[in-house]
């Protein structure tokens, strides 16, 4: 198989998976989508290094997440991820309920999303994601304690605020 | 996992409907993209030193090896007409002496045996060009050496390859310095990174010395750079840092330029200190790197106290007083930016004060003290884990009752404690509320970290949890960012 057969058989099996994830994580389809690409291009440039990762998808994950997160520093904290709402203009609206997650999602610290989609929705341990996230377990754990707090109570307030309509 | 988390699972998971309504790129397509950001880069290389041509002096943008060559490039010698301004001067500028360091350094033949693509590129030495955009202006104060290669071959050739290298040597007095000194060069390449508006990308080698990072900086997705950068390495290896710089000519992969710093590593180092190189994503800088304190999104919520943000400058305030912790008032630092250490004189360990306020009545305190050694800083702990009966002043109509300090396991410390001091009300005193002091202490190595938070009643009792609960949970990550 060529490097560009073994490339594409990659992207094929993994960019839906990655992009619901960060999805997730960006709490916007429009950012996710345009992070996961710019991801999977920068992962073409280096295959050689990334298919002998252990964790090839882990690493476009990462790399997909450091693009998002360096732009919303440029963009200053949280602007546009605030600003930039929603699905792609070509998109479906998504549903109520998940208007009601992502928008909570985008209202907790970025570290703690991304601890918490690590863990609920990719499935990793505390131990897997801190070496992912390069702390240690305990502040994971810490992470997704306060992210599923805060996720808890944002819900119910959507909820009972969907309740009053 | 309690169900609630099971619920949280399952909507997330659901999340993948609006995701399959989305239209994805193939994988041509990535790849395409992945191809044109490096022709784009490659083309920044000759618009870069076009410009350069054009206003005929060296910028932030040019590079000399990568202007379209002129015939003899390599025997003719490249005296700089316009001697560095560079903030630190160039070793290689600077008049010849004797220099051992200079004897570590890799020399023509060794970039050569690197292989491809950097054989058969006819490596000389050459003379750093002192204002290249996001070269690390290097440690002041220690000990350096430094040398400049550059290719013959030129940028008009089609292919993947280096076209200019540089190494310095740093050494320090230990390891501790080095170590300080390789995080200010991260921080500076992310500034630098930040500064043209691009991102940086930091890969992490193991089996390069000790510790080894390599920074790649690239511009916005699907824009030109407009302006040449290199990929910088960096490796402690003892009390040595190297640093090295490639600046890559590409028409299609990237090349593996870890190879030119795993190389001067071993040369500096006798060989012994390379081994099998993996690499690994880098720590993220983020946007708070090197400083030691809690961001906001770790100090909230409070209980049911939330919104607290950190003051940019110190109070002064004798609150630690209440604390049973008279020791960390520094009245002398009312004014001064928070983000600066304390200043206690002497050889006193380095200490940092934060101060978080919100909305609400109450305040949240952060100190994190840096011993000179693991005991000093086990002795600070073992002076509080009996506290006085009293702490700070308290007024005749109120009555306070200090808790002892109760031992606690804080996921990366060596030790922790927590206490309470709680302020009742005496009867007389109707308009009077209760207040409440909570302190979280937490050691690990030769590093402290002390929190502490008061308010009116208790805001951490029936919200969630009590305050060793919090304490115990944002100790946690309290320590392990003052230990980066």
């Amino acid at each position: 198989m060529s490097n560009s057969e073994e490339f594409d058989a990659f992207y094929d099996a993994t960019n839906r998976r990655v992009l619901h994830q960060m999805y997730a994580m960006t709490g916007n389809l429009a950012d996710a989508q345009d992070c996961v690409q710019e991801a999977y291009a920068r992962a073409w440039q280096r295959w050689k290094q990334v298919r002998e990762a252990n964790d090839p998808v882990a690493w476009v994950r990462t790399v997909a997440w450091r693009i998002a997160a360096s732009n919303w520093r440029k963009a200053g904290r949280g602007v546009r991820a605030l600003t930039r709402l929603g699905a792609p203009d070509h998109a479906p609206p998504p549903s109520p309920d998940h208007v009601a997650l992502v928008g909570a999602l985008r209202q907790i610290p970025e570290k703690q999303r991304r601890a918490v989609v690590l863990h609920h929705l990719v499935g990793m341990s505390v131990d897997q994601i801190a070496a992912e996230m390069q702390v240690r377990p305990g502040t994971v754990k810490s992470w997704l304690s306060r992210g599923r707090t805060a996720l808890a109570e944002l819900l119910r307030e959507s909820e009972e605020a969907h309740d009053a309509r | 996992m309690p169900a609630e988390f099971d619920d949280l699972s399952r909507r997330l998971s659901d999340l993948e409907s609006d995701v399959a309504q989305l239209h994805m790129a193939g994988p041509a397509a990535a790849r395409r993209r992945g191809r044109q950001r490096s022709r784009n880069r490659a083309a920044a290389v000759v618009l870069g030193s076009a410009a350069a041509i054009a206003i005929g002096i060296g910028t932030l943008d040019a590079i000399p090896q990568a202007t379209p060559t002129p015939p003899e490039p390599i025997d003719t010698p490249t005296p700089d007409p316009t001697p560095a301004p560079a903030p630190n001067p160039s070793p290689t500028s600077e008049a010849p002496e004797p220099d051992p360091l200079a004897n570590l350094l890799l020399e023509p033949g060794d970039l050569a045996d690197l292989g491809s693509p950097w054989v058969d590129l006819s490596w000389s030495e050459g003379t750093r060009e002192p204002e290249l955009g996001c070269f690390p202006a290097g440690p002041d104060g220690v000990q350096t050496a430094g040398v400049t290669f550059e290719s013959a071959r030129t940028i008009d050739q089609p292919g993947d390859f280096p076209v200019w290298a540089d190494e310095r040597i740093y050494t320090f007095a230990n390891e501790s310095d080095a170590d300080a000194a390789l995080s200010a060069l991260r921080s500076e390449v992310v500034q630098c990174a930040t500064e043209r508006n691009g991102d940086d990308f930091t890969w992490g080698y193991d089996g390069i010395g000790d510790v080894a990072f390599e920074s790649e900086m690239w511009p916005p997705a699907e824009q030109p750079l407009g302006r040449v950068t290199p990929f910088i390495g960096a490796a402690r290896t003892g009390s040595t840092l190297v640093v090295t710089v490639t600046y890559l000519y590409m028409e299609g992969e990237l090349i593996d330029h870890a190879e030119l710093l795993a190389a001067a590593v071993a040369r500096a180092c006798g060989g012994d200190c390379v081994g099998e190189i993996t690499q690994q994503i880098y720590p993220d800088a983020g946007a708070q790197a090197g400083d030691p304190q809690l961001p906001d999104e770790d100090v909230n919520p409070i209980g049911s106290y939330t919104d607290f943000v950190r003051s940019d400058t110190l109070s002064g305030s004798n609150r630690y007083e209440y604390f049973c912790l008279p020791e960390l008032v520094y009245p002398d630092a009312a004014g001064q930016p928070s983000s600066e250490p304390v200043q206690v004189g002497g050889e006193a360990p380095t200490i940092y004060q934060g101060e978080w306020y919100g909305p609400s009545e109450g305040g949240f305190h952060e100190t994190v003290i840096q011993f000179p050694d693991d005991q000093q800083a086990a002795g600070f702990v073992a002076d509080h884990t009996e506290l006085p009966e009293q702490c700070g002043d308290v007024v005749e109509t109120h009555e306070q009752v200090v808790n002892q300090p109760a031992s606690v396991d804080v996921s990366g410390a060596d030790e922790a404690l927590v206490w309470t001091i709680d302020e009742r009300v005496l009867p007389g005193d109707p308009g009077s509320e209760p207040s409440f002091h909570g302190v979280g202490m937490a050691r690990a190595g030769n590093v402290v970290v002390v929190i502490g938070f008061h308010a009116f009643g208790d805001p951490t009792t029936g919200t969630s949890g009590t305050w060793a609960d919090y304490a115990i949970d944002t100790l946690a990550v309290a320590i392990d960012r003052a230990q980066r």
